[in-house]
């Protein structure tokens, strides 16, 4: 039996009881325990100890005295202005440490700043509206029988579901529709009565009901019927300041032209578009119910095909959209079922909530506008807080390495009774008041960078901290944040040590911390490799997709848009006007160029076939001059020639073989599309080898080409090095035979290019990340290099008094910061292989990862760490031993 | 003048501080009660108690010399302040006071 009171007694008395009657208390009740247990024995004895304590629970014992003795030691000014004073000392005496420590942390900092200001402008798109949260858009989700067919995935539906859903559901309060203007590109708008043309791709078509859906800020006009009556506009604040100055606009008169023809809108109405963020952002809305396109959407009864309109609902308050989804698939059947079997396909329309429409549309074709996507932000965010946490390694690395240099300090403070939570404490405000400077100096340098860091990411963000609270505090949280990753185990280390063995000078360094710096030095340096192996491969796709075989010549082409019916009926005028140029060889005219997407498509079955077994096949239509052009072969029958109409198709390797025909056999028979009485014939008259069309992450689909003279595009293959001149003559000729619009040309090369936008911009990021990695990793080497050379001066003064060369302690000292940088490249390279595989499966044509790309990110990273340490290494390698020695 | 109220075993404790003059303690006052009164009481009870007394400023208190018997803590040690003994005096007039104006032969006289 212990003859000592029960420990938890103990215990809870010296947590309740307030410690200036603690030490009465606790002798008392050990007195009478002594006794106690010499009279009845130790277990009475406990007993009774146990029951004391319990019975000290009272008010009087437990109310906390203001000590007489004030605690100097955390809250009091003259300790705060003592620890303020030792870290600016600290910073000021080791300048070198200092300032490798706040360079790396600002500019991990400007990093995730930005990415975080970038992240943060990603969300709340179309929050804004009245009801946002009720408000859905339809996707239409299309699978042709057979299940091989391509999936059609969309944000676009047929015309007549949602007023159809308004008229059958209670639950729909509202629909409106959406529609872009056809080929979007070239909105030509013109004031009336001026000659002033403006072009502009943000314009849509939209029903009368559009403000009862969607909630904009009117400058001029009302939003309330602002669109009923036929040809009405409203126009957004920036298109109406470009087309009218300072004017009003309302009422006015503007023109609107598309590739189709031109409509004049009395405009009724301004918007300002800097309010709130949207998947919409039109430039301009008109009234569906203005003739053309809009009539023709209006009275669609299509409930299969045509899925081409952008459809939004509103729902009521608190209906769950599954009950609604649920009631779709017997909607489509009632009054679409015979119509969707005819065309042998399975379709499902699903409702999206209109604000997730720009985080969360993976897989949705046909958006309004560029989207974003989820995922990508959190990789972002991954890679800040990777950036971050290496500079925050570099600190815990420096501060713990030099820790003998505070030993004294904590020793002393220790002596004089401050307390462990008091240091850890003082060490925390040290890194945080780091991070703080750190920030302070990021944020001009965030500031200063903004163009630059915006046109990687392409996007038009702004740093106003005065005008926006968000941001302050995010600033605020990230340094609160760095400041404590940073500094905590320095912290808890630093204020571990023994105050008797620091001040007696037996002080050791702990051999585990060592090996945790290694460890954190391995983890940077694997960061690194990862991202240098990432920017390698991306590259090399990069490259082996500008390089790849397109099937065609993207080379010295120009594509001049003819944007409407007029400019079309001059195609042949100006071909033949264009051909006297000596630098253009050849001219072919096209609907859909390389790099654009088709839009139309039909079922097609060989003679004896039915729609529903049909085969999808995409449509193009071209003239004699387009295979020429463009250097595509034709590998069986012929060419188009003016006499042809549209029932002469030239089909593409592909089609022929998904129609199960051959090169040889396929040439002279007929193939059909349409069911009953309206079925059309097709002659094949030709077969051309497939080409390239769209990005290298596709499949190549099945496509027929259509006959016609007077094509929405016409392609020039030129030969020459003076675009400038050759440009200037083709205008002056385009002005002289169509004098009312302007020429509007793009290169060939370039559209294919921006196709592989998204991987170039992660590239540049992550080009930048690696940058920035390798920056703030090599700063931490220095500093590691730094300290170690001055820790073994006595070392190598000795070794060299004892014959050592330079060159061998230059080794000495290299290996052993070469050791964690090649066991960080022995745990990457599996990482990103692995990694770059993933990345690499989302393209269909695509090169492989390749030995060379670790062999390049293996010596680069080598060479680098190398170098970085070489100074420090040579530094102390070249010091004459009797400077070191003589002091001993 | 109305002093300040003093209660019963307050009145008690105070006394036997008086009693105990240089080595008033927590134990060693909680043991002279019981040895006075035949009343046993807690150590926090007189813990309470002493706490009470002082704040009303009727002892004043010290910590006296470490000690071994007590795990090397020290003790508390009492001594009663004018106030206190002017208290203790009032009351005690109070008592004869009241005890002179009984008239003779009031009380039952126990059965002896």
């Amino acid at each position: 039996m212990q003859n000592h009171p029960p420990r938890w007694a103990e215990r809870l008395l010296e947590f309740f009881c307030a410690p200036d009657l603690l030490e009465e208390v606790q002798g008392d009740l050990y007195e009478r325990f002594e006794r106690q247990a010499a009279l009845f024995g130790v277990k009475i004895a406990r007993q009774q100890y146990a029951w004391n304590v319990l019975s000290f629970i009272r008010p009087f014992a437990l109310k906390r005295k203001k000590s007489e003795f004030s605690t100097t030691f955390l809250y009091s000014p003259t300790m705060l202005i003592n620890y303020l004073k030792i870290a600016f000392r600290n910073l000021v005496r080791h300048k070198m440490f200092s300032s490798l420590n706040i360079l790396g942390l600002t500019v991990g900092t400007v990093c995730c700043l930005y990415i975080l200001l970038y992240v943060k402008d990603q969300f709340g798109y179309d929050n804004y509206h009245k009801d946002a949260e009720n408000i859905y858009r339809l996707q239409t989700n299309i699978l042709h029988n057979g299940g091989d067919q391509p999936m059609f995935n969309s944000g676009t539906s047929s015309p007549i579901i949602a007023p159809t859903m308004k008229k059958d559901f209670p639950e729909v309060v509202e629909y409106t529709r959406v529609l872009n203007f056809f080929t979007a590109k070239n909105n030509l708008l013109g004031v009336e009565g001026k000659t002033e043309t403006f072009i502009d791709d943000k314009g849509f078509l939209v029903d009368s009901t559009f403000f009862n859906v969607f909630t904009y800020r009117f400058l001029e006009g009302s939003p309330e019927h602002s669109l009923d009556t036929p040809y009405t506009a409203v126009l957004s604040k920036t298109l109406a300041k470009k087309m009218f100055g300072e004017e009003k606009a309302i009422n006015k008169r503007i023109k609107v032209g598309t590739n189709i023809n031109t409509t004049t809108y009395t405009v009724t109405g301004v918007y300002d578009d800097s309010f709130g963020k949207s998947h919409l952002r039109p430039s301009f809305l008109v009234s569906l119910n203005s003739g053309g396109l809009g009539e023709f959407a209006r009275n669609n009864t299509e409930w299969g095909g045509n899925n081409f309109i952008y459809s939004y609902v509103k729902l009521k308050p608190n209906v769950n959209p599954e009950s609604v989804n649920a009631k779709m698939p017997a909607l489509l059947q009632r009054y679409g079922g015979k119509r969707i079997a005819e065309l042998g396909m399975k379709k499902t329309v699903l409702l999206q909530k209109v604000t997730d429409i720009h985080l969360y549309s993976k897989g949705i074709t046909n958006q309004t506008d560029k989207v974003s996507d989820i995922s990508f932000l959190y990789i972002l965010l991954t890679i800040a807080a990777f950036i971050q946490l290496i500079a925050c390694i570099n600190f815990v690395n420096l501060t713990t390495a030099r820790s003998v240099r505070r030993a004294k300090e904590v020793g002393v403070r220790k002596a004089v009774g401050a307390f462990r939570s008091v240091l850890i404490g003082q060490f925390l405000g040290e890194s945080m008041l780091i991070a703080f400077i750190s920030i302070f100096l990021a944020l001009p340098i965030v500031k200063l960078l903004l163009p630059f860091l915006n046109s990687l990411t392409d996007s038009t963000l702004a740093l106003t901290i005065t005008q926006n609270l968000d941001i302050l505090l995010i600033t605020v949280l990230v340094a609160l944040a760095t400041g404590l990753l940073a500094g905590i185990y320095p912290a808890i280390y630093l204020s571990s040590f023994k105050p008797v063995s620091v001040l007696k000078g037996t002080f050791k360094f702990n051999p585990a911390s060592v090996v945790l710096r290694k460890g954190l030095v391995v983890f940077q340096f694997s960061i690194a490799i990862v991202l240098i192996i990432g920017v390698l491969v991306i590259s090399k796709q990069l490259d082996f997709m500008q390089n790849k075989d397109l099937g065609f010549n993207k080379n010295q082409k120009i594509v001049v848009s003819l944007s409407n019916e007029n400019v079309q009926r001059q195609f042949t005028a100006l071909k033949n006007e264009l051909l006297n140029q000596h630098q253009i060889k050849s001219i072919g005219g096209v609907r859909y160029y390389p790099s654009q997407s088709f839009l139309q498509d039909m079922l097609v079955f060989k003679s004896g076939g039915s729609m529903d077994k049909g085969l999808l096949i995409k449509n193009n239509v071209v003239d004699e001059g387009f295979f020429k052009t463009l250097g595509i072969k034709l590998i069986a029958g012929r060419n188009f020639t003016p006499a042809d109409t549209n029932n002469q198709v030239i089909l593409s390797e592909k089609s022929v073989r998904d129609l199960n025909l051959t090169t040889e056999t396929a040439v002279g028979i007929e193939v059909f599309t349409g069911t009953g009485d309206n079925i059309d014939a097709y002659t094949v008259i030709g077969v051309y080898k497939d080409y390239i069309n769209n990005s290298l992450k596709e499949e190549i689909k099945p496509l027929m080409m259509h006959y016609s003279a007077q094509p929405e595009y016409m392609v020039l293959e030129v030969q020459t090095d003076n675009y400038e001149g050759l440009m200037a003559n083709v205008e002056q000729i385009w002005k002289k035979l169509i004098p009312s619009f302007p020429l509007q040309y793009s290169f060939l090369d370039e559209e294919i290019q921006k196709q592989y936008i998204e991987e170039k911009t992660l590239r540049q990021i992550i080009n930048s990340f690696t940058f920035i990695a390798i920056l703030i990793s090599c700063l931490g080497l220095f500093g590691l290099a730094m300290f170690t050379a001055e820790q073994r001066t006595k070392e190598i003064g000795v070794r060299k008094v004892l014959g050592a060369s330079v060159i061998s302690i230059t080794t000495l000292l290299s290996r052993e910061f070469l050791k964690p940088v090649l066991v960080a490249l022995a745990i990457a390279s599996p990482l990103s292989y692995y990694a770059m595989n993933k990345w690499l499966e989302g393209f269909v044509y695509r090169t492989e990862v390749g030995w060379e790309s670790f062999a390049v990110a293996g010596i680069a990273i080598v060479a680098i760490s190398l170098f970085t340490v070489s100074y420090q290494t040579l530094k102390a390698a070249l010091i004459n031993p009797v400077t070191t020695l003589k002091s001993e | 003048m109305k002093r300040t109220y003093l209660g019963e075993f307050e009145e008690i404790v105070l006394l036997t501080v008086a009693i105990l003059g240089e080595g008033a303690y927590g134990v060693a006052i909680t043991d002279e009660l019981d040895r006075q009164t035949g009343r046993t009481v807690s150590i926090s009870a007189v813990h309470a108690a002493l706490h009470r007394l002082e704040e009303k400023g009727m002892l004043s208190s010290f910590m006296g010399e470490a000690t071994a018997e007590r795990g090397g803590r020290r003790k508390r040690l009492f001594r009663v302040t004018v106030i206190g003994s002017k208290t203790l005096q009032e009351v005690r007039d109070q008592r004869n006071r009241l005890w002179d104006a009984i008239a003779p032969q009031t009380l039952p006289v126990l059965g002896m």
